[in-house]
């Protein structure tokens, strides 16, 4: 008996939307990430697609910690008055350091971890928010009822970075990526594996 | 307290020293800045088990470094201050 309707394979929409290149994993939008598993990851799941805020976004703790690094010798330059005993002086200098790298080292993981993740099966928005909150939420791709791409401002628009809000079905009703880059590509990734 | 006496209270603040006082602040922030040296080595560990696969070890390398130095200067305070 002949088949009455046989599904073509379906081509990967992948191939056609000039994705970045992969290489570099301080990446903010890492596509098919070969070396990346997660937590409660599935034998047979397949990291798609791994996001992360655009770069720009941790432009302000970065100017702020560049001028950090200042403090100490203008505060001394301008307040030569304030005679402190040597040694004070010298702790004040490492414990202002100390500072610095502990809000540096503090912003950059909160930046590193929290990512966005879509696989073959599932949507998953892993948050940190500081260091002692943590929350994940996942979607099964059926799930999924509607994508939306928000980009405002001018920022947004040079940098090509924005919001995708996820509606499911699911008990979480809303997930949503913030400040991710190429959300158009996000968007028309979801589309074609749902 | 209760029986604490006038000349008691004279020499407790006679022989005040405000660097004691400073020492003893410092060793306290230092003390707090060892804690958070901790919680983010553990902090690390756990953000790892969550996404894997990057960076791994060369950060909780660095996070124990960070802990490593704020013991140290809590102790070389401790003894030279």
């Amino acid at each position: 008996m002949p088949d009455l309707y046989v599904a073509k394979p379906k081509k990967e929409v992948f191939e056609k939307l000039d994705l970045p290149p992969l290489s570099n994993p301080l990446s903010s939008f890492l596509f098919k990430p070969s070396d990346v598993r997660f937590e409660n990851q599935e034998k047979d799941e397949i990291i798609i697609l791994l996001l992360r805020r655009h770069w720009i976004t941790n432009l302000g703790w970065i100017i702020a910690s560049f001028l950090g690094l200042f403090i100490p010798i203008l505060f001394f330059f301008f307040f030569p008055i304030f005679e402190l005993p040597q040694k004070y002086k010298i702790l004040l200098f490492i414990g202002w350091y100390l500072l610095l790298i502990a809000f540096i080292f503090e912003k950059f993981l909160v930046w590193f971890f929290n990512v966005a993740i879509i696989t073959n099966k599932r949507v998953l928005d892993i948050d940190f928010y500081g260091l002692l909150y943590k929350e994940i939420s996942d979607a099964q791709l059926e799930e999924i009822q509607d994508v939306t791409q928000t980009q405002i401002g001018a920022i947004r628009t040079v940098f090509n970075f924005g919001n995708v809000t996820i509606q499911t079905a699911g008990e979480r009703q809303m997930i949503e990526f913030e400040d991710i880059p190429h959300p158009d590509k996000v968007v028309k990734i979801l589309q074609d594996l749902r | 307290m209760k029986n604490m006496k006038f000349e008691d209270l004279f020499n407790l603040f006679y022989f005040f020293s405000p660097w004691l006082f400073l020492k003893i602040i410092t060793l306290f922030l230092l003390g707090i800045y060892v804690c958070f040296a901790l919680i983010l080595v553990r902090q690390i560990s756990l953000m790892t088990k969550t996404v894997y696969g990057q960076f791994e070890t060369f950060l909780k390398i660095v996070s124990k470094i960070l802990l490593i130095t704020a013991v140290g200067v809590l102790i070389i305070s401790f003894v030279y201050l």
